[in-house]
């Protein structure tokens, strides 16, 4: 190929590519960068007089001095470890349970679609008011079974605040997991169990050694995809605590939410959402280099 | 290909960095419209008294004409805020007490100490104007004002064994009266709270704190203007809250709409907060009018009692090019006419002495007459755009000494930092 033949090819590559280059750099690239350049800067919108000035890394310095950050990693970590988890179990225990192949199972896993198909902030609205301490149908029951002497406001105690968002976080997204797990175990092939069945291998053996590999493929994209849902996880919290009480219910998210879109203060908020974004990069990287694809 | 690709990135990246609204408005001629933005004008109970003020305000003043602009009460401020960074200001804003310092050391509205004239700026009560100051400048008129005053159930007072007419003077006497209220219970056997005190996560919570740490004797600032949240004014509202946390007078984590929820219902018998919340409990439970009393902050600890003002301002954007036009409104919607007629609609307590003079209704409604010497009341804060997180800074430390099971000394620590923080003082 000739030097001006290649030229041509790829200037004619770079005008096939260009609507597609300015869509994804205009309205992906464009703002992230734009955000991690204001992250350095003083951009309060709160103080219009105030040129854009840098900062010296004072929108980081300020939320490490204050340990906002290093709480708010602390809290996301902690929820997204505990929810993934849960739901993870629940997920394979609830597609095993439903993968018996009888015909009423189909209006179950029906029924067992709904919280996926609910609003997150009509799941938050629900679940705040059935944790509520005067009506809560929670604390209801609890009284009513003896459990508890006196009602518990679930989302304003500091102990209770973050389990409880858990709980909602849990209920709507369990659906998605079951349903993905339960389609891998239905391609899982029959002939696998009957073989080692036949070779004498228990229900526990068939689990660990056929079923659990065959659905690594499933629980590895199933699993990346709850860990970003639940990391960035803003609706549920927003609603149900607002961060609160004391701070305790204070995640990445809502720590940028708060300091860009309450106090309206953009360089602290591209601060956050910068270091959030930098460690979501290198985690995703570190997930996909450890729970490599395998094709069977 | 990789060269092209980051160059038309960095291209459009370029771009955007000056594509900041940056556009001058120009000077209308001919009839005026005047923007307010407002969040009172969407209220339902409202909307016909804004209408009529619209007409009567556009009768007198043909050359002027008035545009709503209606928005969520929790919007306002964010919206006013964006419009004009875009260069799009409202006229005339209406704005919670709490948002007064962001607007004001923000540069966005306008200084109208001469714009209305000393004879009307004068007019204000002496305590609620030394609020509105900054740097001897006035950036906002105080249209609708109130303490942190308590509302006492006199049904339940009578029920608990306590005189109804006879209302608590100092957090002591109504800790007392809080015990026996706080043995009753519901139709449906639910405890009923003796003492309300809001202490949820958002700003105007924050005001009821530090009215608290007011009426303690104590404050955010010492004498000399320094940051000092350490003192026995502040120890001592702390373990009142703390007292009431540990005796279920008061529910966990409240936010004032739960408060007025549980005074409607039947279900507090004391509560603090501005003198139209009460509107929200009527509108739940329209037969509590006649057993609803009201008093003054309390005084506790020996200490004066004391507030920080709440009230909803009228502000003029500094970007307006109808000021003067936008000053006329504001003095005709404040003039003691209409304020009489606003009265009527909801309660609250007018902050100019020719209000009050010019509404004899008002000096002998018996909603008002306990609170009729209000202004005496008022403390004046620190002005700070940082204010809101000082606010939601002291709900923490509410919480801290509260639900959070955190001692009294810790928390005035965690929260002197924070507030030296936030006010770089």
């Amino acid at each position: 190929m000739s030097l001006k033949q290649k030229t041509g090819d790829t200037i004619f590559g770079t005008i096939l590519l260009l609507p597609s280059i300015l869509i994804v750099g205009g309205f992906i690239f464009l703002p992230v960068l734009q955000s991690v350049f204001y992250s350095f800067y003083n951009f309060k919108l709160t103080r219009r007089k105030d040129p854009l000035i840098w900062n010296n890394f004072e929108n980081y310095k300020n939320l490490i001095d204050t340990g906002k950050l290093q709480n708010a990693f602390g809290i996301t970590f902690k929820f997204m470890i505990v929810v993934v988890v849960v739901v993870l179990i629940l997920g394979i225990i609830m597609a095993l349970l439903m993968n018996q192949g009888k015909s009423q199972n189909r209006v179950k896993r029906s029924l067992a679609l709904l919280p996926w198909g609910t609003p997150t902030v009509i799941v938050a609205l629900l679940w705040s008011w059935m944790f509520q301490s005067e009506y809560g149908v929670v604390n209801f029951i609890l009284l009513n079974l003896h459990i508890i002497k006196e009602p518990i406001s679930f989302l304003v105690n500091p102990d209770t605040a973050i389990w409880s968002v858990a709980v909602a976080a849990t209920w709507r997204q369990l659906p998605f997991m079951f349903i993905m797990i339960l389609a891998g175990l239905q391609n899982i092939p029959k002939e696998m169990y009957e073989a080692a069945t036949i070779d004498g291998a228990s229900s526990i053996q068939n689990f660990l050694h056929i079923t659990l590999p065959f659905l690594r493929n499933v629980i590895r994209s199933s699993v990346l995809v709850a860990i970003i849902t639940n990391f960035k996880q803003f609706p549920l919290f927003w609603t149900m605590t607002g961060g609160g009480p004391m701070g305790t219910t204070e995640t990445l998210a809502i720590l940028t939410y708060k300091n860009a879109f309450v106090n309206l203060n953009f360089g602290v908020g591209a601060a956050v959402a910068t270091a959030w974004l930098v460690v979501l990069i290198i985690f995703s990287l570190a997930y996909n280099k450890i729970f490599k694809e395998v094709e069977y | 290909m990789k060269k092209i690709f980051l160059l038309i990135l960095m291209s459009l990246f370029a771009c955007s960095m000056f594509a900041n609204g940056n556009k001058e408005k120009a000077v209308s001629k001919g009839p005026v419209t005047l923007k307010f933005a407002s969040w009172s004008i969407q209220e339902k109970g409202a909307q016909e008294y804004f209408e009529q003020l619209k007409a009567d305000f556009e009768a007198a003043n043909p050359d002027i004409k008035i545009e709503f602009n209606g928005y969520p009460y929790g919007e306002l401020k964010k919206q006013v805020l964006i419009m004009a960074n875009a260069g799009e200001s409202p006229d005339i804003i209406q704005a919670e007490r709490s948002w007064y310092s962001s607007f004001v050391t923000g540069g966005y509205v306008a200084d109208l100490t001469k714009l209305l004239g000393s004879d009307y700026i004068n007019d204000i009560y002496p305590e609620i104007l030394n609020d509105m100051k900054v740097d001897g400048s006035i950036y906002g008129i105080p249209w609708k004002a109130s303490p942190f005053v308590l509302f006492y159930n006199k049904e339940l007072f009578k029920k608990a064994g306590l005189n109804p007419e006879v209302a608590p003077k100092s957090y002591e006497e109504a800790m007392m009266f809080a015990e026996k209220l706080s043995q009753l219970k519901d139709a449906d056997g639910n405890q009923v709270y003796g003492l309300g005190q809001t202490t949820g996560a958002v700003p105007v919570s924050g005001g009821a704190v530090l009215s608290m740490f007011f009426s303690h004797g104590g404050g955010i600032m010492d004498a000399s203007g320094k940051v000092n949240v350490i003192n026995d004014g502040n120890r001592a509202a702390l373990q009142t809250l703390k007292t009431m946390y540990e005796k279920r007078y008061n529910p966990e984590g409240a936010k004032l709409k739960d408060l007025r929820n549980l005074f409607a219902i039947g279900r507090l018998g004391m509560y603090f907060d501005q003198l139209w919340g009460m509107t929200g409990a009527y509108a739940i439970n329209p037969d509590l009018k006649s057993s609803v009393g009201v008093t003054n902050p309390l005084s506790g600890n020996g200490a004066k009692p004391g507030s920080t003002l709440e009230a909803h301002l009228l502000l003029v954007s500094e970007d307006s090019p109808n000021k003067e036009a936008a000053a006329k409104f504001i003095k005709f919607a404040t003039s003691p006419e209409q304020m009489s007629k606003y009265y009527s609609i909801t309660p609250f307590l007018l902050p100019m002495k020719n209000q009050v003079a010019k509404a004899p209704k008002y000096s002998s409604d018996p909603g008002i007459v306990p609170v009729l010497n209000y202004p005496e009341t008022i403390r004046s804060v620190v002005k700070n755009g940082e204010m809101e997180n000082v606010f939601l800074a002291l709900t923490t430390a509410a919480q801290a000494v509260t639900v959070g099971g955190i001692t009294i000394d810790t928390a005035l620590e965690a929260l002197n930092t924070e507030v030296k923080n936030l006010l770089k003082n």
